[in-house]
């Protein structure tokens, strides 16, 4: 027998497999080094991407307060029962086991797909069942959301039972052991405490998936969110980025079918920053109670800083109906009444008389009205062959500029219009801010406010402008679209005998210093005009159109209106209250607005809206005088 | 095989116990968990005995002039108490009548078993209290446990004349609470007891608005979680803390240093049988 | 008849039951005393295996029945810490008390520290829990300094009167 020599080591074709066996090795440990030196941090972030998720957690909305500190906007907790789904998979894979089992004496083929979801649900409804048991409900688990969650929400806690009420959630945390799988889970919703008071002001949320990072860890990992709050309309949709809290998150390291497995980090949300509106919540409620079942608006500024004190649009609708989310009912009912507009900021209507004013005041500045001025109202004045009549048919007789302004008659401004040109009381318009939008902190005002000119008329194709559109314009008729905000600036700057006022909804108390009090260009009227106005309105008042709003002790300055507009193929009244007071030293400016809505309201800016504006002025006033 | 062989001795049998203790069946274990308490619990009911017996040779040891004392003492409390007995049966009437025109349902009503407490296991990993009165005594898993101070806690375990009552100090220990005279339900949990202190707890859930106003607050149990009477003490609120989600505050609980000297507790065994203490 | 695993199965449940008194006791000072090594290393270092084994599986679930843990937790902890014990103890049976003291006292630090890790169940942020714990953690190691000669001459004096020789051979 051959015997075969293993360890001869010299042999020359061995020295061969020598540098190849060296290179071999060589590239085998450079091999290892790569891996383990060089792409060690690429497979460590390959691995914690496998490996770690993160939930982002949206922080509470801050608190919106009035201008006294009351609150209008909060939060409430929103209390649901939930399984933690990593705590279950234990009794998960217990019953798909038994599943499997009851399935294989019941058939010879097993839709094992069938089995696991089966199981998944046999295990939460047994937990939910408990519930039941503890609070006295009768709930069931939809298999369409479960097996939802199971494929896209797997991390989260899967939602048993939502808002609870304080009862079952105070016996759910007597009787729900604390190391249990099911726990309760605290949520936040907006909390209105005067329901439908301010509104349209305050807006409300909807909810969101899309919650800010905000340097939550794990920025590169895949991220659940929890539901979050975005604003949709009003101070809550304008101050959304302020009101937003910061996201607080956890990291967790999950198994490999996704379980949480372990708690890698947590970063607590925290609640947004608060805000004070200019609101008085006790003058708004006034307003709201003043206005009643009338569809229209009421507006109240401070004269001297334009902060806004109420702001109310009528219909409405309470806030915490919408919250936590807005039933499609609710939807409708509110879309039915039209109650979704903003009358104030959104709604556009012929200003009617109060727009004499700013026909006074161009025709002063022209110099074709001053204390001299008489007019003859016969009832009616024509231009070219049409009458265009006063509204006492009958005529007012001889009046001075400051009676044609307390009673409201045409005549005069008719006749101011004609001279001084539509232009030029185009302009005077503008002056105080009207047709264009007045930069209120609330989304959505209209744009679409108008001030119109021969230039307007042409560029619309609506013809050439008449004089007639000139005289129509004149007391506040015609194309002239205005909201009932952009008249109480306009109510405002004349109060201070200026142009502009920029109204805000922010509470500022450091604005109320002298030096940094709202400040525009005059009005332009020498001191004589200026008072002769102020006679005229706060003759209005007292023996005039505004009589109903007459206060003891307080001289007023009022102008009342009674405008007409086409909704729905029938021509309604706009009836109007616009003034300040108190007219010496003016510190509020109010504007009224209601709409007529029934053929049979008969709905005028005296009769209407005067009595509205006395009980707010005197709140405005009574408050005023308090603080 | 020699020494490696004798060396593996001791896992072969680690391994052999573990392997039996993991495929016993749980009804097992727990029959044998049973029979141990049960086996030691004489002896804690004898060491307690001992202990009442001692303490009624030590009152023995009283002189005559005392006993008048503590009589005449007893007999103003009875007096005061009767008076307040009395006041009670009228106010829960009035309580019946306010139900029957409000239509609500009456309170639940408990039976009262006083027992006396055989052994304290209280550290900082659990904390709870053997009583001397068990299954054969009505008492029942979850069935509240109060003192003259307050409440002391559940029941956890019960055995046939013993019980297990897990303390308000206990980690474990979770119930809806609220502030005297504040309706509005808290969740108050234990936190344990430290050392040369106070046990302690802590309260979740407050509503942001409530303030202790430099003055303690009492937190009290509420009817809401149903299974403690309303207005039973829990201990002392000093400070409120908010919650940087704003949405609620929460705070430390004081409990009553008495409460880790107990020797006598009762259990509020529910009458009516649709009250659910269980779990 | 041997009775040498009775004997320590009567003084384990006699510590016990002392410790148990002491406890009660000490919980109006919020104190608790810890000396389960007591029951393990004197078993595993006098019996055989086997006797051993019973004694602390019979005193572990004397312990374990009325805690809130699930039942059998104390006696799996001690029978893994008995068979650590009873590898090295032919290493340990030559040394004098004062090298078994030592033992006893690490063997009760290792059990109190895993029993925290097991049954802790209180925020761990909570600077009051960790006081708590390095105090009775102090206060057990000094009562076991204290307790385990006693417990250890109580044992052999046992033995002596009945006739047991102290160690198996």
């Amino acid at each position: 027998m051959k015997q075969i020599q293993i360890f001869k080591t010299d042999n020359p074709r061995l020295f061969l497999f020598y540098p190849i066996f060296f290179l071999l090795f060589c590239a085998l440990i450079a091999g290892l080094a790569w891996r383990q030196i060089i792409q060690k941090e690429s497979f460590e972030s390959q691995e914690v991407l496998q490996s770690m998720r993160r939930i982002l957690n949206p922080g509470t909305r801050g608190n919106i307060y009035d201008r006294n500190g009351k609150l209008l906007v909060g939060n409430r907790p929103v209390f649901s029962a939930v399984a933690y789904l990593g705590a279950l998979k234990d009794d998960l894979r217990k019953e798909y086991y038994t599943c499997v089992k009851l399935a294989k004496q019941k058939h010879s083929k097993i839709d094992f797909n069938a089995v696991r979801k089966e199981a998944r649900l046999n295990v939460l409804q047994r937990h939910l069942d408990t519930i039941n048991s503890i609070i006295g409900r009768n709930e069931k688990i939809k298999l369409k959301d479960l097996e939802r969650h199971f494929s896209q929400r797997l991390l989260l806690p899967f939602p048993l039972i939502q808002d609870l009420s304080p009862e079952e959630y105070a016996r759910l945390t007597e009787q729900i052991p604390v190391d249990a799988p099911i726990q309760l889970f605290t949520d936040s919703a907006r909390y209105y405490p005067y329901g439908p008071a301010a509104a349209h002001v305050l807006g409300y949320v909807g909810t969101t998936l899309n919650i800010p990072e905000d340097g939550v860890p794990g920025k590169e990992l895949t991220t659940f969110s929890l539901r979050g709050k975005v604003g949709k309309a009003g101070m809550e949709a304008f101050f959304d980025e302020k009101l937003q809290g910061t996201s607080g998150g956890d990291v967790w390291k999950v198994d490999p079918v996704g379980y949480q497995f372990q708690h890698v980090a947590h970063k607590a949300a925290s609640q947004g920053a608060p805000i004070i509106t200019s609101i008085d919540i006790d003058l708004q409620l006034t307003a709201e109670k003043a206005l009643g079942d009338h569809t229209g608006a009421v507006v109240v500024l401070d004269v001297n800083t334009g902060e806004v004190l109420t702001m109310v649009s009528h219909p409405t609708y309470d806030l915490n109906e919408l919250t936590p989310f807005i039933p499609q009912a609710t939807y409708e009912a509110i879309n039915d009444k039209g109650a979704w507009l903003n009358r104030a900021t959104q709604g556009l209507y012929p200003p009617g008389s109060p727009f004499k004013l700013i026909t006074t005041i161009a025709g002063m500045k022209a110099n074709l009205i001053d204390e001299h001025t008489i007019t003859d109202c016969k009832g009616k004045h024509y231009v070219g062959n049409r009458a265009f009549h006063c509204d006492r048919r009958s005529g007012h007789g001889l009046l001075n500029v400051e009676e044609s302004i307390a009673k409201s008659c045409n005549i005069l401004f008719y006749q101011t219009s004609l001279d001084i040109g539509n232009m030029a009381l185009a302009e005077q318009a503008r002056e105080f801010g009207l047709g264009e939008p007045t930069g209120i902190e609330i989304p959505f005002e209209s744009s679409h406010t108008l001030v119109p000119d021969s230039d307007w008329k042409q560029n619309k194709q609506l013809g050439k402008w008449m004089p007639g559109d000139t005289t129509n314009m004149s007391i506040g008729q015609g194309y002239l679209l205005s909201t009932p905000l952009q008249m109480a600036c306009f109510m405002a700057s004349l109060a201070r005998g200026e142009t502009r006022t920029y109204p805000t909804l922010i509470h500022a108390p450091e604005n109320h210093t002298q030096s940094s009090r709202q400040k525009s260009s005059p009005i332009g009227l020498s001191q004589e005009q200026y008072q002769m106005l102020l006679n005229g309105m706060e003759k209005a008042t007292l023996e005039g159109t505004a009589r109903r709003a007459t206060l003891s002790n307080v001289r007023i300055a009022s102008k009342t209106g009674t405008s007409q507009a086409w909704y729905q193929g029938k021509r309604r009244n706009i009836a109007w209250h616009a003034g300040f007071a108190p007219a010496d030293n003016p510190t509020i400016a109010i504007v009224v607005m209601v709409e007529e809505t029934e053929d049979d309201n008969n709905y005028g800016g005296g009769r209407t809206t005067s009595p509205i504006a006395k009980k707010v002025l005197r709140k405005a006033l009574l408050s005023k005088t308090s603080s | 095989m020699g020494k490696s062989s004798v060396h593996a001795r001791p896992l072969v049998l680690l391994g052999c116990l573990l392997l039996i203790w993991w495929f016993v069946p749980p009804f097992i274990k727990s029959f044998v968990q049973v029979n141990f308490f049960e086996l030691q619990a004489p002896a804690w009911s004898a060491a307690s005995h001992l202990k009442d017996l001692q303490l009624y040779w030590s009152l023995r040891n009283h002189s005559q002039q005392e006993l008048i004392e503590a009589g005449r003492d007893l007999a103003r409390l009875n007096s005061a108490y009767e008076l307040s007995r009395q006041k009670e049966a009228a106010l829960n009437k009035e309580i019946e009548h306010l139900e029957k025109m409000l239509n609500l349902p009456p309170l639940p009503n408990y039976n009262y078993e006083v027992a006396r407490v055989t052994r304290r296991d209280i550290n900082q990993w659990w904390q709870q209290l053997v009583i001397r009165k068990g299954k054969d005594h009505g008492i029942i898993e979850g069935a509240p446990v109060v003192y003259a101070g307050g409440v002391v806690g559940r029941i956890q375990k019960v055995f046939k004349n013993t019980a297990i009552v897990e303390l308000i100090s206990s980690p474990n220990f979770r119930i809806a609470a609220s502030f005297e005279g504040d309706r509005r339900p808290v969740i108050y949990q234990g936190v344990g007891t430290p050392a040369f202190s106070n046990p302690r707890g802590i309260i979740h859930n407050v509503p942001p608005d409530y303030t202790t106003e430099s003055t303690p607050k009492r937190l009290v149990t509420s009817r809401l979680g149903g299974t403690f009477p309303e207005g039973l003490v829990l201990g002392q609120v000093d400070e409120l803390k908010a919650r940087s989600d704003g949405l609620f505050q929460e705070g430390k609980v004081s409990l009553p240093q008495n409460l880790m000297s107990l020797s006598e507790v009762a259990i509020l065994i529910p009458l009516d049988e649709d009250v659910d203490t269980t779990i | 008849m041997n009775i040498r695993w009775l004997i320590i199965l009567c003084v384990n449940l006699l510590v016990y039951f002392l410790v148990q008194e002491l406890n009660d006791a000490l919980t109006f000072f919020g104190l608790n005393i810890y000396l389960a090594s007591l029951y393990i290393v004197f078993p595993a270092i006098y019996l055989a295996p086997t006797q051993g084994a019973i004694v602390v599986l019979i005193t572990s679930w004397v312990v374990d029945a009325p805690l809130p843990t699930p039942f059998g937790t104390t006696a799996l902890l001690s029978i893994f810490i008995y068979t650590l014990i009873l590898l090295i103890r032919h290493r340990i049976r030559h040394h004098m008390g004062a090298f078994i003291l030592s033992i006893t006292f690490f063997t009760n630090l290792i059990l109190f520290l895993i029993l925290t890790l097991i049954a802790s169940n209180s925020p761990l942020a909570d600077f009051a829990y960790w006081q708590t714990l390095g105090i009775n953690l102090i206060c057990s190691q000094a009562v076991l300094l204290l307790a385990a000669p006693w417990v250890l001459e109580l044992e052999q004096t046992l033995f002596q009167l009945s006739g047991t020789p102290i160690r198996e051979h």
